[in-house]
C-alpha cells in the first residue's frame, strides 16, 4: 500500500476534522459542561490520531494522543474546563495545524515543541475536588497553574513525581541539592508575543535576565536552538535562585514582547506526603472574553452552566450525512457526456416532430423528463455548502478579538447554503479580508461604543442565502460605519477623484472609491489588515468568480458588504448572435440593450465611428471587422447594435442578427489554447456545434491601432 | 534482466505507432499519445489564431482545438476531403485534434532502426524523432511533444503570460 496515494485524502480529512475540532472547542468554551460537545471533540481527536498513526505521522499521533488523554479526564468528570484548559487545547490545535502544514507543503511533519505536551500533561495533573481514594496510580496531584488573571489562587507547585521526568539524572541531582540547601527552583514557561520579529534576540534577553537571577539548570529548547531560532514562541527555562516567585514573575513580565510568563516552583515533596492542593482556579472566563456563537445548530444548546442530556444535543450535532468523495475530473467528464446526451435528446425531439410518430414522441417526452431530472441532479453534485469555508472563521474571529481587545458577537447564518465547489474554494480569502476589516476598522473598542450610546458588545454577522439564480453572502457589522468625508478627502489626496467630482458624488458612490487599488483610510498600517490592500483585491477576486460586490454603510450605524455570486460557475445566461455566418455568445449581463441603428445616423468623431444613444456618444465597433470576417456584401439600411458595458465604459457592437437569449454551459478552451485572448470560453449549441463566448473586455481594449474615445458629454 | 547500459535501454523495446498520411508521405506517432481517430465534423474558427490552428470542435462534450498538421510541419495546405481524419492526441497537459489526410494502421517499429531525419523541409526537422524504412516505405516518426510545445507556442505563451497572467482553468 503506497501511503502517498492517500496523502491527499488524509490532508482533506484532517483539515475537516480540525475545523470541526476548532468549532467544537469554541462551543465548549461557552458550554464547559456539555458532555455532547466533549464527546464530539474526543471523537474528532481520536479520528485524527488514528489517521495520523496509519499514515506514519508520529508527532501528530503523539500530540493527538496527549490531547485525547487530557480530554478523557474531562469526559470522566475528573476535571473541569477552564480558561487554562481552553488555552492549552487551542494551543494544541495550533501546533497540530502547524504540523499538518508541514505535511502538506513538504511531505514531512514539523516538529512539535515539547512545551505543548507539558502543558497538556499539566492539565491532567489534578482533580477538581479531592478524591484521594479514586486516584489511579498514574495520576498526579499537583494542581494546574493559575491563570494570569486570577490572583487569589494559591501558588501552584510541581511535585517531585511530576517534575522528575522532565530532567535527566544529573539535572535532578542538582535540583535536589539546591532544594535541600533551601534555594528555590523554578520552572519558567515563557511565551513570546506572536508578533515578535527577532525571536532569537528576545529569547536571549529573557535567558540573560533569568541567568542574572540565579543559575540556569535547563533550557528547553537548548540555548543553541534558542539562538538559532529553532523554536516557535514558547520555551522553558529552569533556574536555581533565591528570589521569590513574584520577583521573578514581575521581572520577566517587564520584558517587552513577552506575552506570558508562568513560574512553577519545584518541590521535593511527593504526592503521598501532602494533602492535595485543592485550590482550582475557578473557570474564570475573564471579563474581556468575547462570546462567539459558531453556528445556528449551537444556538438552542447554548444554556449557561447547565448540563445537557446527551440525547437531544447529540442528535442535533452529529448530523451524519452520508457522503462520498468523488474525483473532480470524473465529475467533469460525467457532466460533459451528459450535456451530449441533452443535445441528442433535443435532436430526437425534433425528429419525433418531423416524423410525426406519436409513439416516438411519447418515448422522447419521457426521456426528456428523466434527463431534466438528471441534469439538475448532476449540476447539484458540484454544489457544496458554504459551511466548509465559513467554518474557519469563528476561531479566527475569536483570536483576533482577543488581540484587539474588542467585544463582538459573531453570528453565522445560512451555512447550509450551497454553491458551486470551485466558487466556495475561492471565497475564503475575500471573506477573511472583509471580516478582518470589520473587526479592525469597522467595530469600535468597547469604551468608544459606550460613548456612542451603543452596547459594549458589537455584532458581526456573516450570512449566506440564495435568491433566484444567485447566492448572496453578506458581512455586516454594527460598527462605526464608513466616514464618507474621510474617503472623499483621501480620494482627492490620492488623485483618484477631482474635488469637483467628489463634491457632486453621493455618499453611496463615494464608497465605491474604496475598491480602487492603493486606497487606505487608515493612518497607521494595521497589523491585521495590512495597508488597506484588501478591498480592490477582494473585488477583483469576486468578479473573477462571476460575482459582484457592493458596500452599504451608515456613519455610526455600521457597514454591510454584499457579495452576489452566480449559482453555478459554469452556467451563464448569454445572448447568442450571428456575425457573418458564425455564431458567438456574450454574457447577458454585459449587454445593456440592443438597438436598431439607421445607417445614416453613424457619426464619425475623428476617425472613429460612433453613434448617439440618448444624448451619449458611444464608439461603434464593427463585429465583422473585429472578428476578421468579410464585410457585408450588400448595404443594409439599418444595423443591429448591441450596447455593451465594461465597468463605466460603453460601446456599440455591430452584429448581423440576434439569435436567442438562453442559459449556456460555459466550457473552457483547454491548456493548448491558454494563450488565446479575447474569449472566456466556448459553449456547445443545440446542434452540437461549438460557439465561442467572447470576453466583453476585449472590445474595450485598444486593438489594431484603433483608439476608443473617452466619452464625450453631448447635450442634444 | 536490467540493462545497466542506459544508452541502449531505450532501444531495446519496439515502439507501437499509428501510421497516417500527409499528402503522399507516411508519418507516425507513438500510440501511447493517441486517444482516438475521428471523422471531421464542423470546426468553429478562432479569430486571430495562427494559420495552423484551425479552430475548435466538440468532442463528446469537450471543446478540443484542431491543428492542421500539414501547416504545422511547414507543408503546403490542402482542403479537407472525405478521407481526412482527426487524430485525437493527448500529450499532457494538452488535448489536441490533428488533421491528417488518412489514418491507416498500427505498426511496430524497431527503435534500433530509427535514423535521424534527413532534410525534408526546413520547418519540420525539429519535430521529427527519426525516420525508418519498413518494407520499402519511408516512415517519419514525429515527436509529438515538440509538435505541440514548439518554441513559437512557448514564446507566445510567455509573452502573453507576462503581460496578462492567465488564470488556471479548473479542468479541461
Amino acid at each position: 500500500m503506497n501511503l502517498e496515494d492517500y496523502l491527499g485524502m488524509f490532508l482533506e480529512e484532517s483539515e475537516e476534522n480540525m475545523a470541526l475540532l476548532n468549532n467544537q472547542l469554541l462551543a465548549l468554551e461557552n458550554n464547559p459542561d456539555d458532555p455532547a460537545i466533549i464527546q464530539e471533540i474526543f471523537r474528532a481527536a481520536h479520528t485524527l490520531k488514528g489517521m495520523a498513526a496509519t499514515m506514519g505521522f508520529q508527532h501528530m499521533a503523539e500530540l493527538t494522543h496527549a490531547m485525547e488523554n487530557a480530554l478523557d479526564w474531562i469526559r470522566q468528570g475528573r476535571a473541569r474546563v477552564d480558561a487554562q484548559w481552553m488555552d492549552t487545547l487551542f494551543a494544541s490545535m495550533d501546533a497540530l495545524s502547524h504540523t499538518l502544514q508541514g505535511i502538506a507543503q513538504e511531505g514531512q511533519e514539523h516538529p512539535i515543541p515539547p512545551d505543548i505536551f507539558n502543558r497538556l500533561k499539566q492539565l491532567i495533573s489534578s482533580p477538581s475536588e479531592p478524591r484521594p481514594n479514586t486516584l489511579s496510580s498514574i495520576e498526579k496531584q499537583s494542581p494546574p497553574a493559575a491563570d494570569d488573571s486570577s490572583s487569589s489562587a494559591m501558588q501552584p507547585v510541581l511535585l517531585y513525581d511530576h517534575w522528575q521526568e522532565l530532567y535527566d539524572t544529573y539535572q535532578e541531582a542538582i535540583i535536589q541539592d539546591a532544594l535541600k540547601q533551601g534555594l528555590s527552583v523554578y520552572r519558567i514557561e515563557i511565551e513570546l508575543d506572536r508578533r515578535t520579529l527577532l525571536k532569537a534576540a528576545r529569547a536571549y534577553i529573557v535567558y540573560q535576565t533569568i541567568s542574572d537571577m540565579g543559575e540556569i539548570v535547563q533550557a528547553q529548547p537548548s540555548i543553541d536552538d534558542l539562538e538559532a531560532e529553532r523554536f516557535d514562541f514558547n520555551f522553558v527555562i529552569t533556574v536555581l535562585t533565591e528570589k521569590t516567585i513574584e520577583a521573578v514573575q514581575t521581572e520577566l513580565s517587564r520584558i517587552s514582547e513577552v506575552a506570558q510568563v508562568h513560574v512553577y516552583p519545584l518541590v521535593i515533596e511527593r504526592k503521598e506526603m501532602i494533602e492535595p492542593l485543592t485550590q482550582h482556579s475557578a473557570a474564570s472566563t475573564s471579563v474581556d472574553f468575547p462570546s462567539v456563537q459558531p453556528s445556528d445548530h449551537g444556538k438552542d444548546m447554548a444554556k449557561e452552566g447547565s448540563v445537557q442530556s446527551v440525547a437531544p444535543s447529540a442528535a442535533h450535532r452529529t448530523h451524519h450525512v452520508k457522503t462520498l468523495r468523488v474525483d473532480a475530473d470524473r465529475l467533469e467528464t460525467l457532466m460533459n457526456l451528459f450535456s451530449e446526451l441533452v443535445i441528442d435528446r433535443g435532436r430526437l425531439h425534433l425528429l419525433a416532430e418531423e416524423l410525426a410518430a406519436p409513439q416516438l414522441r411519447e418515448v422522447v417526452e419521457r426521456m426528456s423528463r428523466t434527463t431534466s431530472d438528471m441534469q439538475d441532479l448532476i449540476l447539484s453534485i458540484r454544489m457544496v455548502s458554504v459551511e466548509t469555508v465559513l467554518n474557519r472563521f469563528p476561531r479566527m474571529v475569536r483570536d483576533t478579538l482577543r488581540e484587539l481587545g474588542k467585544k463582538v458577537d459573531f453570528v453565522i447564518e445560512g451555512a447550509e447554503t450551497e454553491l458551486d465547489r470551485t466558487v466556495v474554494d475561492e471565497l475564503g480569502d475575500p471573506l477573511m479580508h472583509l471580516i478582518r476589516n470589520a473587526l479592525d476598522h469597522g467595530l469600535e473598542k468597547p469604551e468608544d461604543r459606550l460613548k456612542s450610546q451603543k452596547p459594549e458588545t458589537g455584532k458581526l454577522r456573516l450570512s449566506a442565502y440564495r435568491s433566484g439564480h444567485h447566492v448572496y453572502i453578506e458581512v455586516q457589522d454594527d460598527g462605526a460605519g464608513i466616514d464618507a468625508e474621510k474617503v472623499r478627502l483621501k480620494a482627492i489626496q490620492r488623485g483618484l477623484l477631482s474635488e469637483d467630482k467628489a463634491a457632486r458624488m453621493s455618499d453611496q458612490d463615494v464608497y465605491q472609491v474604496l475598491f480602487l487599488p492603493g486606497f487606505s483610510t487608515r493612518e497607521t498600517v494595521s497589523e491585521l489588515s495590512g495597508r488597506g490592500v484588501g478591498l480592490d483585491v477582494v473585488k477583483t477576486k469576486i468578479e473573477s468568480l462571476g460575482g459582484r460586490i457592493s458596500i452599504h454603510s451608515k456613519r455610526g450605524s455600521g457597514t454591510l458588504f454584499r457579495i452576489q455570486l452566480p449559482l453555478s460557475l459554469s452556467i451563464l445566461t448569454a445572448m447568442l448572435f450571428k456575425v457573418g455566418e458564425e455564431t458567438y455568445a456574450l454574457p447577458l449581463g454585459d449587454i445593456l440593450e440592443a438597438v436598431t441603428l439607421p445607417v445614416q445616423e453613424i457619426k464619425t468623431v475623428g476617425k472613429q465611428p460612433a453613434f448617439n444613444l440618448r444624448g451619449r456618444i458611444l464608439p461603434l465597433v464593427d463585429g465583422r471587422r473585429f472578428l476578421g470576417i468579410e464585410p457585408k456584401a450588400d448595404e443594409a439600411s439599418h444595423l443591429t447594435v448591441l450596447v455593451l458595458r465594461n465597468g463605466e465604459a460603453r460601446l456599440g457592437l455591430i452584429i448581423d442578427r440576434i439569435l436567442s437569449q438562453q442559459e449556456i454551459v460555459l466550457k473552457g478552451l483547454g491548456h493548448y489554447l491558454k494563450h488565446i485572448r479575447g474569449f472566456s470560453g466556448a459553449t456547445i449549441l443545440g446542434d452540437g456545434r461549438v460557439a465561442l463566448v467572447i470576453d466583453t473586455r476585449s472590445f474595450f481594449e485598444k486593438k489594431q491601432g484603433w483608439s476608443y474615445l473617452e466619452e464625450v458629454e453631448v447635450h442634444v | 534482466m536490467f540493462d545497466t547500459n542506459l544508452e541502449h535501454q531505450s532501444f531495446s523495446e519496439p515502439r507501437q505507432v499509428i501510421l497516417f498520411r500527409l499528402a503522399e508521405e507516411l508519418y507516425a506517432v507513438d500510440v501511447k499519445h493517441v486517444q482516438s481517430i475521428e471523422r471531421i465534423g464542423s470546426i468553429t474558427r478562432i479569430p486571430d489564431a495562427p494559420p495552423y490552428l484551425k479552430g475548435v470542435i466538440n468532442l463528446r462534450g469537450v471543446v478540443t482545438p484542431v491543428v492542421d498538421l500539414r501547416l504545422k510541419l511547414g507543408l503546403t495546405a490542402e482542403a479537407l476531403h472525405d478521407g481526412s481524419r482527426l487524430i485525437i492526441v493527448h500529450v499532457p497537459p494538452y488535448n489536441v485534434a490533428l488533421i491528417v489526410d488518412s489514418a491507416d494502421e498500427v505498426l511496430e517499429i524497431d527503435a534500433d532502426r530509427l535514423q535521424p531525419a534527413p532534410d525534408i523541409g526546413a520547418n519540420s526537422v525539429p519535430y521529427i524523432e527519426g525516420v525508418v524504412d519498413i518494407d520499402g516505405r519511408l516512415i517519419v516518426l514525429l515527436d509529438l511533444t515538440k509538435v505541440l510545445k514548439d518554441s513559437e507556442t512557448a514564446l507566445l505563451e510567455e509573452a502573453v503570460d507576462e503581460a496578462h497572467p492567465v488564470k488556471e482553468e479548473p479542468s479541461i
